[in-house]
């Protein structure tokens, strides 16, 4: 070493040594397996050759989507502005500034906006009321399906073939609610939906709550806990009539249906990715706003790659099957924290199928099958479904759609 | 006093009523590590589990202002490890917050431990920890050199670590093509 004084790693002639020297690649991989953000890892690709060699060989990738930009907007090539589109049935409000996965978004926010256009038209007069997102648009021209300009999440993916564990992250969640409402789902996929868990309520507020009013529409239930309250005498598993008439129903049919349709159109446009990385073990895709999260375990990935996607007719989504129920009800819950949860709703949905199978049905709350209903959601959530969990339990079923 | 253990040889001293173990670094400097410390690094669990080294274990590639802070990390770890394992609350898994505070304040201290570091110093600890293999301690530090690289063009990574540019202008360019998806901005 030459004399003088010593720099500390800052580039100052040809002794200073590069850092990663010392290092064995088995580290270095090590140091990318730590980055996570695609982006970055794309950045480190270029850095050198040894860079370049090793980045692909990372097995944790998270890609976050940026932006999204309205499906009928024409791309801008300069610098994309986030623009408002009422009018488009893809229109979110921008969530962050530009960002280079806009095109992933708007590949991924064109099919999913379909869906939920074609549920406002199942359900217009409910659908107007819930949610402006949801309601029927002026049918807009299909997004093209390939454009030369954008970047699919396969391409952005394509150079990692090791990767074993996979988060991407959208920008915002795709169900429009209204302020105040919460609406939150997990749900879990192999070929088809293996379960999903859904948690609304009809208003959040963070005052504490005042003695509790006259319950609006269930006389079934007068505090979130106590599952020995007075309950209307009703046939087993069947919801009170004053549920049926006055859009309490509607309203979490909404929910449920949405929701469902939200997590099947994301497992859709997820197979081209799971068909190239035939080493993934593991798979989420979330929102920044923590309304939807789907996951999909090693064996469920492989499930997939040996029992293809069946679509739901022509929209981009996947079929569900036959689906049964189990809706849990309380008028006010209260979270850690002091906020109160009005119209609380929890919905536990299995393919009927698969809840025949393990001979869960209504009282079936003791069972072995309700931990992945109570670990759902992480705090403060969790804590309301374990208190809807001891409330009383309705079935319902739907037919697959 | 110290107390010769049979099976684990003369390196495993007691001290104290603590096993102690010495280790000898790169430039002949002797260091002194409980046993429960030295465990955390797989490397020397074997090592002592073998029956050890009369006079202590010679660690040829670690240098002792590292040792010095693999040691510190390994008796911090290996602390926490048994405040919680003895911790009546904890046992009874009621206070899953008093673990969760005291996971946050050991993540704490090993973030101090490598922002408090110089390049060179990282780097060192990253090639004792994972010489040694110590697995928390390879993480923190790894975590902390992938920090220095996200959100920074591949020219700032190269002034950060020095490292040498190697493509063709060719290559580059095609590289640029490659991964334009992480440079559209």
């Amino acid at each position: 070493m030459e004399g003088g004084h010593e720099e500390e790693g800052s580039a100052c002639g040809a002794e200073a040594a590069d850092q990663f020297d010392r290092l064995p690649d088995a580290v270095l991989l090590d140091v990318f397996n730590r980055i996570g953000d695609v982006k970055a890892l794309g950045r480190c690709a270029l850095v050198s050759r040894r860079f370049h060699a090793l980045v692909p060989l990372v097995d944790s990738v998270f890609v976050r989507v940026d932006c999204v930009i309205p499906d009928d907007l024409p791309p801008h090539a300069g610098s994309p502005q986030q623009q408002e589109a009422p009018a488009a049935a893809a229109a979110v409000p921008p969530a962050r500034g530009r960002g280079s996965l806009a095109h992933i978004a708007r590949f991924l926010l064109g099919v999913i906006a379909r869906p939920i256009q074609a549920l406002g038209q199942i359900l217009s007069p409910v659908a107007a009321t819930v949610s402006r997102r949801s309601a029927p648009q002026p049918a807009s021209p299909p997004a093209p399906a390939a454009d030369v300009s954008h970047h699919s999440p396969s391409e952005v993916l394509r150079s990692f073939k090791e990767l074993r564990r996979l988060h991407i992250e959208l920008p915002t969640g795709e169900l429009g609610i209204d302020d105040g409402v919460l609406l939150k789902w997990k749900a879990d996929f192999g070929s088809t939906l293996g379960s999903c868990v859904i948690l609304g309520a009809s208003s959040v507020s963070s005052k504490p709550p005042s003695p509790p009013n006259p319950p609006e529409t269930d006389a079934a239930d007068n505090s979130a806990a106590s599952p020995e309250s007075t309950r209307e005498p009703e046939e087993s598993g069947s919801l009170p009539e004053s549920l049926y008439t006055n859009g309490w129903l509607k309203l979490r049919v909404v929910w449920t249906i949405s929701s469902l349709i939200a997590a099947s159109a994301r497992h859709y446009l997820l197979q081209p990715i799971i068909s190239d990385h035939a080493t993934l073990e593991s798979l989420n895709l979330t929102d920044s706003d923590g309304q939807g999260v789907l996951t999909m375990d090693k064996r469920q990935l492989q499930e997939l790659r040996v029992r293809p996607v069946s679509p739901s007719g022509s929209s981009h989504r996947t079929l569900m099957p036959a689906l049964r129920m189990r809706l849990y009800y309380a008028p006010h819950v209260e979270l850690p924290g002091g906020t109160l949860l009005k119209g609380a709703t929890l919905v536990a949905i299995r393919p009927s199928e698969d809840a025949s199978r393990e001979g869960g049905g209504a009282g079936a709350a003791g069972s072995a099958g309700t931990c992945w209903i109570s670990n759902a959601f992480e705090e403060p959530y969790r804590t309301a479904a374990k208190a809807l969990l001891k409330t009383r339990e309705y079935c319902l079923e739907m037919n697959s759609f | 006093m110290a107390a010769e253990k049979g099976e684990k040889g003369a390196a495993a001293k007691e001290v104290a009523g603590e096993r102690m173990v010495t280790l000898e670094s790169s430039d002949g400097e002797e260091f002194h590590m409980s046993e429960a410390a030295a465990q955390l690094s797989t490397l020397l669990r074997h090592v002592i589990e073998g029956g050890g080294i009369d006079n202590g274990i010679p660690l040829p590639k670690v240098a002792a202002r590292t040792l010095e802070k693999v040691i510190m990390y390994c008796e911090k770890h290996a602390k926490a490890a048994a405040k919680s394992d003895s911790d009546p609350s904890a046992a009874a898994g009621s206070s899953s917050d008093n673990t969760a505070a005291a996971s946050e304040d050991l993540e704490k201290w090993d973030r101090k431990l490598v922002n408090g570091l110089s390049q060179d110093a990282l780097f060192d600890l990253i090639v004792a920890a994972d010489y040694l293999v110590i697995d928390g301690l390879l993480d923190a530090t790894c975590r902390k050199v992938a920090d220095m690289m996200k959100g920074k063009t591949p020219d700032e990574i190269r002034k950060i670590f020095n490292i040498l540019n190697d493509f063709t202008k060719e290559e580059e360019e095609e590289m640029r093509r490659e991964y334009a998806w992480a440079f559209d901005d």
